[in-house]
């Protein structure tokens, strides 16, 4: 009767919320690189470079979390894990496309 | 679970008490009431109020502004009114709405008979109200602030604004967060744990799944706002230089900061208001919502991704170009979110037969408008055009489109769809009409003429225009729609008066056959017994529902422990786990409200000596009111039906408590994160103020070892403490008392000996900004151990009174996660005080 303690919630709200804090560490990164790099005296083409490492590895990451919401969600237990798991997988998804969408920007502005 | 477990007939005066535990107190004790019910009433009530007040006063900017050359309103007192208009209806009115809203119906959503802290609601409404009054009363003694609803300074530094006017907002405003993030947290803990058994996440309202997203959102944008404001009061009142150029500082930390809570904030108002456009679409259309998941989706994902755009705001304050276009794709990518859910909204529309009645009106009207907003806002995604449109009527266009179309048509039509849950009869269809038909073209003739007159180069924030620039009759049909708004918000409120009947006996019930909990025969006590959900429309698949949930064949159908009392389910699966006894009408909460209240009030006007009788008596009052919680386990467990027996009392990471105070320690954490941007903010822009340039002697290492030592023995004689507290049938209460007493002193001494060792350096905070960020790290901290002591003390007196035993342990557990937060922020607080200069100069 006694169901999932905090230690079980925490899980549960991480691997929902797997893909969204990807895109919010990737964020935080590109966002201090170039806002605090300047200051730190980095040179624009390594920020640049550096940004792009940076999408590589949040994409890289985000489409390896797909295909794990995908997997798993086709394994476990059926009833709540499997929205859990749905869930997940949508919000990976938006993740990558906030990803994309905002590296547009390392194309778009010229050097 | 098996579906009817209990026998009927209900045992003889099961109901009547039921009734006189939770009836409304009698005479001049109204006001002590705290049942959700009322509390979130009158908060509906007082949020409709501010609405009204910073609406008049849009009508007479707008009469103001009707003609070319007017004098009806002179520039300072139109500064004021723009200003009072958009910060009342910012926080006193958006905010506090869907807060409202939440407080009034989550708790029927979830068949809880109450929220979980009932005098924390209640303790959250009076301080809203107190301070809100006073905060709006500025105006008729010509303080009131007149910044702009951002403040930015230098303009609200002392310079620029030498009166007491940007106090009372600093202050006010300060203050009036602090009751929302009480409220934030009241729901977070409400929604996790006060679910109807078998109402799992996926089974949740979409309602109280926008409203947890609210909440959480409120927990990390609003300490950002709160440390600005709290900064710039430092600065104004003791020149403590964070935004003076001169001295090191800059004002756009201040806009970082403010942005970083106020683009949230626009999703904060609207993420609830798209909750209640999902409810109500399905009760239209008698079709569930198509993408449940989805939509959900959308709100965690627009929270997120809403944290990512606050420099959107500050497009024309030269940013590097790479971070413009950065936050421009971002601003681009938040509108996927929003077009899911409109999407589902179509959907569901088309899925079902939309009846057309007054909430489905305003719900079309919110659609339309909503969506000419967020095509306005992707145009001023576009930095090129928010360079030409930044400042001018353009955007007072786009931000009322998106303002009024995403959260005062969703108000409406909530008003008009819920009424029955509360009224004896709903409010009427023909009126409605008016009312919506008045709105949605006042709206738009209002507005749509500004983006026009906007594009014509007209600046916001002017207080009158001369004749040749073309711009007056754009501007005299703004005037007109706007008193075409008037008259549709004045319908409603004559609908209200004259059909609204409150009721919490015979109210008009299901009319619209919807299929949420929210529903069920509602008296006084919340539904009569608590229903096992196994669907997201129960009222839909279950045509007995209703009837058995009120001749009381589910949960719960009585007061088990003879008190007030809600069922305390887990957070995921919603599983039953304890019967929570909560508390009922109380005076005290009404008046720490009042005082807390007071003393920020007198504070603003420099009465020192009654701001602080009047903070001693807040304390005073917090304390009286603590002291009644934490109940221990005053009764054995009790069968709740179907032969359940749950504990009244439990401790630890189960209990209620505790997830509020992981909650609150959250919100220090923000604060903290924000004050730490601040501190490497300044340093990028003003490296010369920090040691390595000005050649300011840092403390030796040994004064910060010194410090992280005693905070280490602080969070070591608690540990201590604990390991006694379980063992106090043994060894007595004794050496518990000593360690939480050494704890104290030793959180102190940490605090002191960090503060001595840069005073001792010769360093003040009025120096420079690298001065006045290092005492402000510090005065968090003591912040933190000045409630840590508090807590301890407190601890002690319970301990003393006999209130705290192994079992009995909730208060001391708070107190002991609390006293670990403060060491852990401590010392993260030194390592950056001392390590940052040490490392980059
Ligand atoms: C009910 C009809 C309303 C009318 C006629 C109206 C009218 C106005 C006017 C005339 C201004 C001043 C423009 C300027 O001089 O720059 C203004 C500013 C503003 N309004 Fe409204 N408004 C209405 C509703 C709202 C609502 C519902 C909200 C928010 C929920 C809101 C938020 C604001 C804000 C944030 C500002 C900017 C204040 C500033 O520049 O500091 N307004 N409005
Ligand atoms: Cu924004």
């Amino acid at each position: 009767m006694i169901g999932v303690g905090p230690g079980g919630f925490v899980r549960y709200l991480l691997s929902m919320l797997a893909g969204p804090l990807i895109w919010f560490i990737y964020f935080s990164v590109i966002y201090g690189v170039v806002g605090f790099g300047g200051a730190f005296g980095f040179a624009p083409s390594g920020i640049r470079l550096f940004a792009w490492a940076a999408t590589l590895a949040a994409g890289a990451a985000l489409i390896l979390l797909l295909w794990y919401a995908r997997r798993s969600r086709a394994s476990i237990e059926p009833k709540g894990p499997r929205a859990v798991h749905e869930v997940a997988g949508f919000l990976t998804a938006l993740s990558l496309f906030a990803v994309l969408i905002e590296a547009l920007a390392l194309l778009i502005v010229p050097l | 679970m098996s579906d009817f477990p209990n026998a009927l007939p209900r045992p003889k005066g099961e109901l009547a008490e039921l009734e006189a535990i939770w009836k409304l107190p009698r005479g001049p004790g109204v006001l002590t009431v705290v049942n959700n019910t009322y509390i979130g009433l009158a908060y509906v009530a007082t949020a409709l109020l501010f609405f009204v007040l910073a609406g008049i006063l849009a009508l007479l900017m707008r009469l103001q502004l009707a003609v070319p050359d007017n004098t009806l309103i002179d520039q300072g007192t139109y500064n004021q009114f723009f200003t009072m208009h958009g910060t009342v209806m910012m926080f006193l009115f958006a905010v506090p709405v869907v807060e409202a809203v939440g407080i009034l119906l989550l708790p029927q959503m979830q068949a809880a008979r109450d929220l979980p802290f009932p005098r924390l609601s209640a303790f959250a409404f009076w301080a809203y109200l107190i301070g809100g009054l006073f905060f709006f009363g500025s105006l008729f003694f010509g303080l009131a602030p007149d910044g702009g609803w951002f403040m930015y300074p230098p303009l609200t530094g002392t310079r620029y604004s030498p009166g007491d006017n940007a106090d009372f907002w600093l202050v006010g405003i300060g203050f009036i967060e602090i009751s929302a993030i009480a409220g934030a947290i009241e729901i977070i803990v409400g929604i996790l744990r006060t679910r109807a058994p078998g109402m799992t996440l996926d089974k949740m309202p979409v309602f109280a799944w926008a409203m947890l997203v609210f909440a959480g959102m409120i927990l990390f944008a609003f300490p950002a706002v709160i440390l600005a404001t709290f900064l710039l009061e430092l600065e104004r009142a003791f020149q403590w230089p964070f935004f003076i150029p001169d001295k090191g500082g800059d004002p756009l930390l201040w806009q970082h900061l403010f942005w970083f809570f106020g683009h949230p904030e626009v999703y904060i108002i609207f993420l609830p208001a798209a909750g209640m456009v999902s409810m109500i679409v399905p009760a239209m259309t008698g079709v569930p919502l198509v993408g449940y998941r989805l939509v959900v989706v959308a709100l965690v994902a627009t929270a997120f991704f809403s944290f990512g755009l606050w420099v959107h705001h500050m497009f024309a304050t030269g940013i590097p170009e790479l971070s413009l276009a950065f936050f421009s794709a971002a601003s681009v990518a938040v509108a996927v979110p929003s077009g899911i859910q409109v999407f589902s909204w179509i959907a569901t529309i088309a899925a079902g037969r939309l009846r057309l009645t007054v909430p489905s009106l305003f719900v079309l009207g919110f659609l339309a408008i909503f969506v000419i907003g967020g095509l306005t806002g992707v145009m001023v995604a576009m930095v090129p055009f928010d360079l030409q449109t930044h400042d001018t009527y353009f955007i007072v266009a786009h931000l009322h489109y998106v303002l009024i179309g995403g959260m005062v048509f969703p108000v409406f039509a909530a008003i008009y769809h819920w009424t029955p849950i509360l009224s004896a009869r709903p409010l009427s269809e023909r009126l409605g009409r008016w009312s919506f038909g008045l709105l949605f073209v006042g709206v738009n003739v209002t507005f749509f003429p500004m983006h026009i007159v906007g594009l014509m180069g007209m600046p916001r924030r002017v207080y009158t225009y001369p004749e040749q620039m073309g711009w007056d009759w754009p501007n005299l049909l703004s005037t007109a729609g706007a008193f075409a708004i008037a008259a549709g918000v004045l319908v409603c409120l004559v609908d209200l008066a004259l059909n609204f009947r409150f009721t919490t006996t015979g109210s008009a019930g299901n009319v619209w056959r919807a299929g949420t909990l929210e529903w069920l025969p509602n008296e006084v006590y919340g539904t009569r017994s608590i229903p096992v959900v196994s669907s997201r429309e129960p009222l839909w698949d279950d045509a007995n529902l209703a009837e058995d949930v009120r001749a009381g064949r589910y949960f719960l159908p009585g007061a088990s422990t003879g008190g007030r009392e809600t069922l305390i389910t887990s957070p995921i699966h919603a599983d039953p786990q304890y019967l929570l006894q909560i508390p009922g009408p109380s005076w005290r909460s009404l008046l720490a409200a009042a005082f807390t209240a007071a003393f920020f009030l007198l504070l603003t006007v420099k009465l020192v000596v009654p701001a602080v009788a009047c903070g001693v008596l807040a304390v005073a009052m917090i304390i009286a009111w603590l002291w009644q919680t934490d109940p221990g386990a005053n009764h054995p467990p009790v069968d709740i039906g179907d032969d359940l027996v749950l504990p009244v009392y439990v401790t630890g990471p189960a209990s209620h408590s505790w997830w509020a105070m992981v909650a609150l320690l959250l919100v220090a954490a923000s604060l903290f994160i924000a004050l730490f941007f601040s501190y490497l903010y300044n340093w990028t822009v003003s490296p010369q103020v920090w040691p390595a340039a000005t050649g300011q002697r840092l403390p030796v290492a040994s004064w910060p070892a010194a410090s992280a030592t005693a905070f280490m023995v602080g969070s070591v004689a608690m540990a201590f403490s604990g390991q006694m507290l379980a063992r106090a049938r043994e060894y007595g209460d004794w050496p518990v008392r000593l360690g939480i007493a050494c704890a104290c002193l030793a959180l102190a001494a940490g605090a002191l000996i960090e503060l001595q060792g840069h005073w001792q350096t010769g360093l003040r905070p009025a120096m420079n900004s690298y001065g006045a960020l290092v005492y402000a790290v510090i005065a968090v901290q003591c912040q933190l151990v000045a409630v840590a002591v508090f807590m301890g003390l407190y601890t002690i007196a319970r301990s003393a009174a006999g209130m705290l035993t192994p079992v009995r342990r909730a208060t001391f557990d708070n107190t002991l996660l609390f006293c670990h937060y403060t060491v852990g922020q401590g010392l993260l607080g030194l390592l950056i005080v001392h390590g940052f200069p040490r490392i980059a100069g």
